[in-house]
């Protein structure tokens, strides 16, 4: 996602447990652009983009296979800060992972991605 | 169908994915679209085949004002509310090469749906999922 302005990653913290990391959603964001025009409303599938964008500071060839038990509890307006915190269900060996994403200490999404392959040696 | 698909979708310009309804029905439909240099999920080899998740919400979106239209029944289409789960596959959607997304009414419950979608050409399989949808 370099080319375009669609999301900007703050920062992340990378441990054996997962990885956490901050997103924001300016009002210029791409994602805006046109959805929709009368209510910009970021669209849930940002925020698996997000998610696969962190994933790969893990390992940067992982892609994710699967999506189970996914909820998008909340709308994410403009401005924004987006704290997407990714933890592997059996350390770095692990295909399965559990997201949850806050805003503001609410909880926006939650659910657990598969992956192609291992997380990988992970080196903080 | 060559419907004015901008009346029964939200979506608009830069976000909106789909092209056309091509076949709908009681419970089903099916819908083009043609990836975009604009789209989200750029990746170097195409679009990153998780845009499958967004091609499948916007026909079932387009599919749900349809059949409300139909139905004369006010408000349009919904939101994502959930995804009870999706296989991904691999391989990345080519630039300018049309796709096709069937999606069938699963559950259909007040303001609540669940609807099981694909995306494909005649030779790959790029994804399906169930989503869950909310029409407030």
């Amino acid at each position: 996602m370099a080319e375009l302005p669609w999301h900007t990653l703050l920062g992340f913290d990378l441990n054996k447990d997962g990885i956490t990391g901050q997103f924001n959603t300016p009002a210029n964001s791409l994602w805006f652009e046109g959805h929709f025009p009368d209510e910009p409303v970021l669209p849930g599938v940002s925020m698996l983009c997000m998610i696969e964008d962190l994933i790969r500071k893990a390992n940067p060839g992982i892609n994710i296979t699967g999506l189970r038990r996914i909820r998008f509890r909340q709308l994410v307006h403009e401005n924004e800060l987006l704290n997407v915190k990714i933890t592997w269900e059996e350390g770095s060996v692990s295909k399965t992972a559990s997201f949850d994403i806050t805003s503001k200490g609410n909880l926006i999404s939650s659910g657990f991605i598969e992956t192609d392959k291992p997380v990988g040696n992970l080196k903080p | 169908m060559n419907m004015d698909i901008e009346s029964y979708m939200p979506h608009r310009g830069r976000m909106k994915l789909i092209e056309d309804i091509l076949e709908s029905d009681e419970n089903n439909c099916k819908a083009i679209a043609v990836p975009k240099l604009t789209w989200p999920f750029q990746r170097r080899e195409g679009i990153d085949p998780l845009v499958i998740i967004e091609l499948i919400a916007q026909t079932t979106s387009a599919y749900v004002g349809w059949c409300r239209r139909n139905e004369k029944k006010m408000g349009g289409a919904g939101f994502l509310v959930g995804i009870r789960s999706a296989e991904i596959g691999l391989t990345c959607l080519s630039l300018d090469s049309p796709v096709y997304i069937s999606c069938k009414r699963m559950l259909d419950m007040d303001n609540y749906g669940v609807f099981e979608g694909r995306v494909f050409t005649n030779d790959t399989t790029y994804g399906t999922s169930v989503i869950q949808v909310y029409n407030p």
